[in-house]
């Protein structure tokens, strides 16, 4: 279990307490006001908050000696923090990271939340310029919605159903897509998406900076070769290049370490060889987030 | 080798009606971007160039650009 988990979680998994969806915990943390601010602003909060001045190659700024390493650590330092939790700047992305679930927890989680409203993509919209109803808003950021027009698809506000919801994750899985749920203020819950690489912003600042925007999901996929045949249908679907088949052996090779416990794999696997372990069953990984 | 993507607004003008550029680019290092801090359904978009440093220099982006305004430097 990572920190939050014991902190919000009641001996469960953090993002399976009810607590954390409640419209009570949305005021105590002042979801509505910071997440009417973060989305209003989310380019900006993107493009220039998150990375300083800024992000105009925030590689090469990284890569400056010692500077841009305290640059670096002073900036990741902002996703982790938890306190104070009102007056919070939302301009600063200052709480607002995501973490990685597997299909039948972003299930579970959508039991908990209420109402599912079908939303725009934010990322997609903004390095794409398409509009993409793939993320599901709950709670606040469901209220936000009907103030922010370019997140409301065309077909209108939609609210689905939990079944409904449920296929839609499942159907998001299938096509290829990580299930992530988004919280802001910590430990508020408003949204579960469907997210891709590169397009998502939080992946893209993860896995080409090292910046901590996503936190990596509570399992670990695990191969069974004994059920293994050696297909290939799983090597493709991996997006955080944990996933790798060797052809000598004929088989999938998982690094742990690089694992966000997606899922992606099990969901494609026909022979269902590959299974989620607990993060914590690796005791190297245990604070591997 | 640093690579500085510059895109000529004057040429440009509104990118949501094209949108070549955001769509050829594999890595996505463009993005829309509201100029405007106050508005929440800005009209003027246009279009920024980040992570520049993820760069490939592929070109795709110059040679797409039906307004000749993407140039690398």
């Amino acid at each position: 279990m990572c920190e939050w988990c014991y902190k919000h979680g009641a001996g469960k998994k953090w993002y399976l307490n009810s607590k954390n969806y409640l419209e009570e915990t949305a005021e105590a943390v002042g979801a509505h006001e910071y997440i009417y601010e973060l989305w209003k602003h989310f380019e900006k909060v993107y493009l220039q908050k998150i990375f300083g001045i800024s992000t105009r190659g925030p590689g090469y700024k990284f890569s400056i000696p010692v500077v841009g390493r305290a640059i670096k650590w002073y900036i990741s330092s902002w996703f982790t923090k938890e306190k104070p939790l009102k007056g919070r700047s939302p301009r600063r992305a200052e709480g607002h990271p995501g973490q990685v679930v597997p299909l039948g927890d972003a299930q579970q989680v959508l039991e908990l939340a209420d109402p599912i409203l079908k939303v725009n993509c934010a990322c997609r919209h903004m390095t794409r310029g398409i509009e993409d109803p793939c993320c599901l808003a709950f709670g606040a950021l469901a209220e936000m919605v009907p103030k922010l027009p370019r997140y409301i698809p065309e077909r209108g506000a939609e609210q689905l159903h939990v079944d409904e919801a449920k296929d839609f994750v499942e159907k998001m899985n299938r096509g290829g897509r990580v299930n992530t749920v988004w919280f802001g203020p910590v430990p508020y819950i408003a949204a579960l998406c469907s997210c891709e690489y590169p397009e998502c912003a939080a992946t893209r600042i993860r896995l080409d900076y090292g910046l901590n925007a996503l936190y990596k999901g509570e399992y670990v996929a695990k191969v069974d070769f004994s059920k293994c045949t050696g297909c290939g249908t799983c090597a493709s679907r991996c997006q955080f290049g944990a996933l790798t088949f060797t052809d000598a052996m004929n088989r999938p090779f998982i690094d742990a370490w690089k694992c966000y416990g997606c899922g992606l794999c099990v969901t494609a696997c026909p022979e269902g060889a590959i299974e989620m372990v607990d993060r914590t069953a690796f005791p190297a990984l245990k604070d591997e987030w | 080798m640093k690579t500085d993507i510059i895109v000529d607004y004057d040429k440009c003008g509104d990118p949501r009606e094209c949108k070549k550029c955001l769509q050829i680019c594999a890595p996505a290092l463009f993005l829309l971007y509201s100029p405007d801090d106050e508005s929440d359904d800005p009209d003027i978009w246009r279009v920024d160039v980040a992570f520049t440093d993820l760069c490939t220099r592929c070109g795709d982006c110059v040679e797409t650009c039906p307004k000749e305004a993407i140039t690398l430097v």
